[in-house]
């Protein structure tokens, strides 16, 4: 009995304790803590801040596109903390009786870090977003990782981070999941960008100084963005800073500059950014006269305007021109970019906002030859004029909804070839070979939502791309047959601006997070993607001479589905961050060419092609450090891609170009003191696929090479490892900065092949001659801010 | 000056030619079952025709392919004679303009005792007489070397194929794939029109090139003759297939390597192709880049 009385009033006391635990909670009175997060040097709305509350409940949000937060809290005393990635934190102490307003403006690091956070985006938010297969890089980490030839470059960057792998040695294009380069969208401020290579692919276009982030989706593409399988790059302009700014370096073949200011009040802001090669500069003084006039160099500019109009209205203008030249005697080639962006935000209210951007992008080259008696000009032209509307309704805290359009009008001029004679005496020979001029029109509706529930645990995020392509005339129609036949030989004429032939498609996209602890997300994601443009290319290595060419009639477009899952957490503090993904792609329509295809300056290019199935899969580990002394990152990727084409290979599945099953990255930094900073980068990648000719027969003379199975064998393991030494010279507290940075690249001078060519012994044996382009190349660069 | 014109040099040199850096590589592919192989050529010329029966062999071995002899051989149902290489037409044969040839060849190849049956087809071409051939100087003062030649001819409406074999003196220069040269000329490209057609592929210097790093020396008073070919389409396919995969390959510029596709029906390699030629020739004139013999 006694015992039971305890028992009774055991249990009593519990319930009394819960109770008067819980009591307080239902009676307690809740306001609303908001706020808005913005960049103190523009005043730009940071977007992804995390807004934590110090109080042992964990409570936390993230601040949306216009930097805004909103907290539901209870009555009483609190310690806000506003943390974003490349900016100093921010902790404030409020005693909360009312809705409050707040507004923080955070202070960004120097260039100059002590340690470095290696992806721009907080911890929290790679944990919490129902998003996957996303890295976001910030501008300070390009600079900080070793250099080719002294230019740091955006791209070699991506190239190094889980599931992206270089398209080949020294080249800026890059190999996102098993997919070829051109199904990856590569974005400059909303602008299409169709070649990003300077130097044939040493360089990239994008001039750090110019650029403040870049995002890649590996394949969860949201639903905004779409026309490409593989991946988006979106790349985000800097602004001008609000006083005045100078940086620059100067390399041994390159040199860069770039100023920043405002423009009479605070509202108007601008950022000019140059820089140019000069490998050539002193060609002159050679004695050579072959050497002493030739011109090898690329130089390229940038500029942005960012006006605050008023409180609800921002434009923003960013202008990019690039050009690289080659000229050797008579001979010369030609090619570069130009991009523009008007960008137009308007705020209708907190919670409903616009972007308009009307985009324009042009890239064309120009390969010409001359002698005395006769002269070659060679064209070719790629534009893109586009508008692009997103609409951004935040219905609650937990709706977040996006729609909007956008129409892009292509024009493909692939190639044009007039030769011409100037003979003293006969008739003068004037050859123009014109390809076909191709148009495509394409139009795009989508919706999305971002569903939080209640209990800031899962997360979901779904959404659906409508996409219309049309094809637009003038230009000379061929179709082909099952067979891949010339339905009309001579082709059918179509007049301008008739639209000829349409297709559409419809491409939904998921994605599911869950926080299983505050530490461990789990997350899943689906995509569809189709791909209306194709490049045509002889090149794996990023060839200046591309040509891209639309969908039509007879050209299918390509179409992808992938699924992804992974598990991603962080560790020991949020100083470390590790993720484990799985993915499966299924590719419909995947373009290869038939053997020995005519694709240079060959109008009937629909006879040349062939399509069929891809798949690829694989898995992606990622570990990173954030914040500290050492700072990086290191990852595993294993990865596989086939292709099934019945033309191709006997229609047995092959391996796809891009098939390299196994890549690590390591990426480290560390400040060994405050003035130097050494980086170390090590790349290993299986060894790229390679058709090898396995017997052989007389024909005129010559051993005529028989294949049997299509990459059925690998050239030798690529591997690299670059390192760099940054040495600040600055004294501390000036505002004049400036640092030695000493770099070399391939610092064990792997000789990573390039090309594979056939040779052969006196004897009549066979034996494959590798050509690699770089042994150990080291580089200084100065690098100064003010 | 002479540093920086050093350092320029340097400079120039480390950054273009860092690209010219090869190695041996230590790759090999692994052997194939041996494939039958059957070529042939006829022209409009009266002379002996061969057809050649061969195997491939490993393409990484010592071993060089040799001819086989099969059972039987026939063009247009007439027997040709093995001669122990290879099987020949009579010496007067010659393929005539605008008609369908029939090759047939019987042949137990892979040894299971029962006589394999291989055949292909081709129509011999019109010929397009050449009507000129000149030599044009490529330096202003107009009378030196590096010389084109020049050929000139009337080019027919529609899609033609053409090749070109040069003999010096007599001797065939175009005796390889490498230093035969073709073209094909249509509406998409220049149609129907006489040419003056400055053929690229011999620069005629002092010297030009030959087997084993060897040049083959031209001096004045030499004489150059060009044959033009018109090839039929099977034959001018085939031989640009087989150029591309002699070619040197560099990543920018070449596509992926491929079979040289032939016409032969039965699973068989090779071609069975025709042209129709039409000479003409030129003597190197006396100037300051030719030495005289």
């Amino acid at each position: 009995m006694k015992r039971f009385s305890l028992v009774i009033i055991s249990v009593v006391l519990f319930l009394g304790q819960m109770v008067m635990t819980a009591s307080p909670i239902y009676a307690q009175e809740y306001f609303t803590c908001s706020g808005k997060v913005l960049d103190a040097v523009n005043g730009e709305t940071l977007q992804g801040a995390v807004v934590k509350v110090s109080d042992g409940t964990g409570s936390w949000t993230l601040t949306d596109v216009r930097g805004q937060f909103s907290l539901r809290l209870p009555k009483g005393e609190i310690v806000l903390e506003v943390t974003y990635i490349g900016y100093k934190p921010k902790q404030s102490r409020l005693y909360l009786d009312a809705n409050k307003d707040l507004l923080y403006f955070l202070t960004p690091f120097s260039y100059y870090l002590h340690g470095i956070t290696v992806f721009a985006e907080s911890p929290a938010h790679r944990l919490r977003k129902a998003e996957m297969s996303i890295e976001r890089v910030d501008a300070q980490v390009v600079r900080r990782v070793p250099t080719l030839f002294g230019e740091t470059d955006l791209l070699k960057v991506v190239q190094m981070l889980p599931g992206v792998q270089s398209a080949s040695e020294g080249s800026s294009g890059f190999i996102v999941r098993g997919g070829s380069p051109d199904q990856n969208l590569i974005l400059f401020d909303n602008a299409t960008l169709y070649n990003v290579s300077h130097m044939l692919g040493f360089f990239s276009v994008f001039n750090t100084d110019a650029v403040r982030t870049m995002t890649l989706y590996k394949g969860d593409i949201p639903a905004r963005y779409g026309g490409r399988l593989s991946s988006l790059l979106d790349v985000i302009p800097a602004d001008g800073t609000s006083r005045f700014s100078l940086d620059g370096g100067i390399g041994l073949i390159s040199s860069r500059l770039s100023a920043s200011g405002r423009l009479g009040g605070d509202n108007l802001t601008y950022l000019v950014a140059g820089r140019r090669t000069y490998a050539d500069l002193f060609l002159p003084l050679a004695k050579n006269e072959l050497i002493r006039n030739t011109v090898l160099h690329f130089y390229d500019l940038n500029g942005r305007l960012r006006w605050r109009v008023n409180d609800k209205n921002f434009l923003h203008l960013t202008l990019y021109h690039g050009k690289d030249r080659f000229k050797m005697s008579d001979m010369g080639l030609h090619f570069g970019n130009s991009a523009a962006t008007l960008h137009w935000n308007h705020f209708f209210s907190d919670s409903f906002f616009l972007k308009v951007y009307t985009t324009y992008t042009n890239y064309n080259y120009d390969f010409y030859g001359k002698t005395t008696e006769m002269s070659m000009d060679w064209i070719s032209r790629v534009q893109d004029a586009g508008l692009r509307v997103d609409f951004s309704y935040q219905l609650t805290t937990d709706h977040l909804f996006e729609f909007g359009y956008t129409s892009n009008f292509q024009w493909f001029q692939p190639g044009q070839v007039i030769g011409k004679s100037d003979m003293n005496s006969g008739p003068q020979i004037e050859q123009d070979i014109t390809m076909s001029r191709r148009q495509g029109f394409v139009n795009v509706l989508y919706f999305s939502n971002e569903h939080k529930f209640p209990d800031q645990r899962l997360e979901v995020r779904y959404g659906l791309r409508f996409t219309r392509f049309d094809n637009v005339g003038p230009t000379t129609l061929y179709k082909v047959d099952s067979a891949y036949n010339l339905l009309e030989d001579e082709g059918e004429v179509i007049p301008s601006g008739r639209f000829f032939h349409n297709r559409h498609g419809w491409e939904p996209r998921v994605g599911i997070s869950f926080l299983a602890t505050p530490n461990i997300s789990i997350k899943a994601s689906y995509s569809r993607t189709s791909q209306y443009v194709h490049l045509l290319s002889f090149s794996s290595a990023g060839s200046p001479l591309e040509i891209w060419i639309p969908s039509g009639p007879s050209i299918a477009p390509q179409t992808s589905h992938q699924v992804s899952a992974g598990v991603f957490a962080t560790l020991f503090g949020k100083n470390y961050e590790a993720s484990a993904e799985v993915f499966y792609r299924n590719l419909d329509n995947v373009l290869d060419f038939k053997e020995h295809p005519n694709l240079l300056l060959y109008d009937k290019i629909e006879t040349e092609l062939r399509y069929g199935k891809g798949k690829g899969y694989g898995l992606e580990f990622l570990i990173k450090r954030n914040n500290q002394d050492l700072s990086g990152w290191i990852s595993y990727t294993w990865s596989r891609a086939f292709r099934t084409i019945p033309e191709v290979n006997e229609g047995k599945p092959y391996r796809a170009p891009s098939d390299r099953p196994h890549n690590v990255n390591v990426v480290l930094f560390y400040d060994i003191t405050r003035r130097l900073q050494v980086s170390v980068n090590w790349i290993y990648a299986t060894g790229q696929p390679i058709t090898l000719p396995e017997g052989r027969y007389w024909f005129f003379n010559e051993l005529v090479p028989v294949y049997t199975e299509r990459n059925s064998y690998r050239m030798p393991d690529y591997h690299r490892m670059d390192a760099s030494l940054n040495i600040r010279l600055e004294k501390p507290g000036k505002r004049w900065k400036h640092a030695i940075n000493v770099s070399v690249y391939n610092l064990y001078g792997r000789k990573n092949p390039w090309a594979v060519n056939y040779r052969m012994r006196p004897t009549g044996e066979q034996y494959l001659e590798m050509t690699y382009l770089f042994s150990v190349v080291p580089s200084i660069t100065w690098n100064f801010s003010f | 000056m002479r540093f920086i014109e050093k350092i320029a040099s340097v400079l120039f040199l480390l950054f273009i030619l860092l690209g010219g850096c090869t190695s041996l590589l230590d790759l090999k592919s692994e052997g194939m079952e041996p494939r039958l192989v059957i070529t042939g050529v006829l022209s409009t010329e009266p002379q002996t025709h061969v057809i050649e029966i061969s195997a491939t062999v490993p393409y990484f071995g010592m071993d060089l392919p040799v001819n086989i002899q099969a059972e039987e051989v026939r063009i247009n149902g007439e027997p040709l004679v093995w001669d122990g290489s290879m099987y020949l037409t009579e010496s007067t044969f010659a393929a005539k303009e605008g008609e369908t040839y029939l090759l047939e060849v019987w042949i137990d190849f892979d040894g299971d005792g029962e006589t394999e049956y291989y055949w292909a087809t081709t129509t011999v071409p019109y010929t397009h007489p050449l009507e000129s051939l000149s030599l044009r100087s490529l330096m202003p003062s107009g009378n030196d070397t590096p010389f084109l030649l020049m050929a000139g001819f009337h080019d027919t409406p529609g899609e033609d194929y053409y090749g070109a074999a040069l003999w010096i003196n007599n001797v065939l220069y175009s005796n390889r794939i490498l230093r035969y040269y073709i073209h094909s000329l249509n509406e998409y490209t220049q149609d129907g029109e006489y040419l003056r057609y400055p053929i690229p592929e011999w620069i005629i210097t002092s010297s030009l090139i030959w087997d084993n790093q060897q040049t083959f020396d031209l001096y004045a008073g030499d004489v150059l003759t060009v044959d033009l070919q018109t090839l039929s389409k099977e034959y001018y396919l085939y031989l640009q297939q087989a150029k591309i995969e002699k070619n040197q390959h560099f990543p920018l510029f070449s596509g992926p390597r491929g079979n040289v596709v032939g016409n032969i029906e039965g699973g068989a390699l090779g071609i069975f192709g025709s042209y129709a030629g039409s000479r003409k020739s030129v003597t190197l004139p006396e100037c300051p880049g030719l030495p005289s013999r």
